[in-house]
């Protein structure tokens, strides 16, 4: 895992929880969209918060599959699920409402639960892959060629 | 069926708008419970026939749950197929990562079934609880995707990933009410 990795876990669960508290922060000044009107759904986008959180549901759609590309499917679950968690910190810390018990220990499970799997490898090796191999600078050529193999 | 399949795959491919379309589909599928919760606030009001409605919603979750697991299987192996997007994008260009994504017809389902997912939430909100089918539908979603994933993708999910699975769907269940 480098560096760079982690910055696009860190990128999947800022942009979901940054996108989802916007469009519902837009839906909710642009009301209710019923099933039999949804002509009212060009209304809510023209919203500019509904507009951002679903530029930013984008940016989250990008780095979850890009980090798909390279770790296990339990792997970044779990990184998704720390949304929530930055959620309920926001709430309390910068909006100062209140968290209740329970949500603090739904809180303290999630974190537990994503360092359970921080501490193990994030992809399962199937067969004798060389990993690494391919992203070496000097090779480019051969690099190409063997890439559009796999 | 076969036929069947590979016309729709042409059609798909043919023309790039379908593909935008599909891919507009997949931005609140995914994260849009906050939303949608909005968005069917008013129909959950009626309750006349407590059991029933309560059976339907189970089975909305169900669907939720199944779907959801569905699309992020097919995504997982979409996107192990492209390879890693980070060494393709600095070998071959932003554009070869995005057609070679947009072209995966693992992508493509995937991306149906996160669609389907999302009208199965807005079914279930309009006959459940927010309180309810939220936390229900994204904790039952983790455990789904831990056994599917052994299954089908072959990950090594050993005790360490079931305990984080496990202790991750409780905590959802607590949060997302």
């Amino acid at each position: 895992m480098t560096f760079r990795k982690y910055l696009v876990l860190a990128g999947v669960t800022v942009f979901a929880a940054a996108g989802d508290s916007m469009l519902s922060h837009g839906m909710k000044q642009t009301g209710n969209i019923s099933l039999n009107h949804l002509q009212g759904v060009i209304f809510a986008v023209l919203n500019p918060w509904v507009a951002i959180g679903i530029l930013l549901l984008l940016a989250f759609f990008a780095t979850y599959m890009t980090a798909l590309s390279w770790a296990d499917l339990t792997y970044v679950l779990p990184a998704t699920s720390l949304g929530y968690v930055l959620l309920a910190l926001v709430a309390r810390f910068v909006l100062h409402e209140h968290v209740s018990p329970l949500r603090w220990l739904g809180i303290a499970l999630i974190t537990g639960g994503v360092g359970f799997i921080a501490g193990g490898p994030e992809l399962t090796k199937h067969g004798q892959r060389e990993p690494d191999a391919v992203e070496a600078p000097q090779v480019i050529g051969t690099a190409v060629s063997r890439g559009a193999g796999s | 069926m076969k036929r069947f399949l590979s016309r729709l795959r042409r059609f798909i491919t043919a023309d790039p708008f379908p593909r935008a379309c599909a891919l507009g589909c997949i931005l609140s599928p995914l994260r849009g419970y906050g939303a949608v919760a909005n968005i069917s606030q008013q129909h959950s009001a009626s309750g006349s026939s407590l059991h029933v409605s309560l059976l339907y919603t189970w089975s909305a979750i169900l669907a939720i749950v199944f779907a959801s697991v569905v699309g992020d299987v097919l995504l997982a192996r979409a996107m192990k197929q492209v390879g890693d997007v980070g060494a393709l994008w600095r070998r071959a260009g932003l554009g070869v990562v995005i057609g070679r994504t947009l072209g995966n017809p693992n992508f493509l389902f995937g991306v149906t079934a996160m669609a389907v997912a999302f009208f199965s939430l807005l079914f279930a909100l309009s006959w459940g609880d927010v309180s309810l089918v939220a936390p229900a539908a994204a904790s039952l979603t983790f455990i789904g995707n831990a056994v599917a994933a052994k299954i089908f993708l072959h990950e090594k999910v050993d005790r360490r990933r079931w305990i984080a699975a496990g202790l991750v769907a409780a905590g959802v269940a607590l949060l997302a009410g």
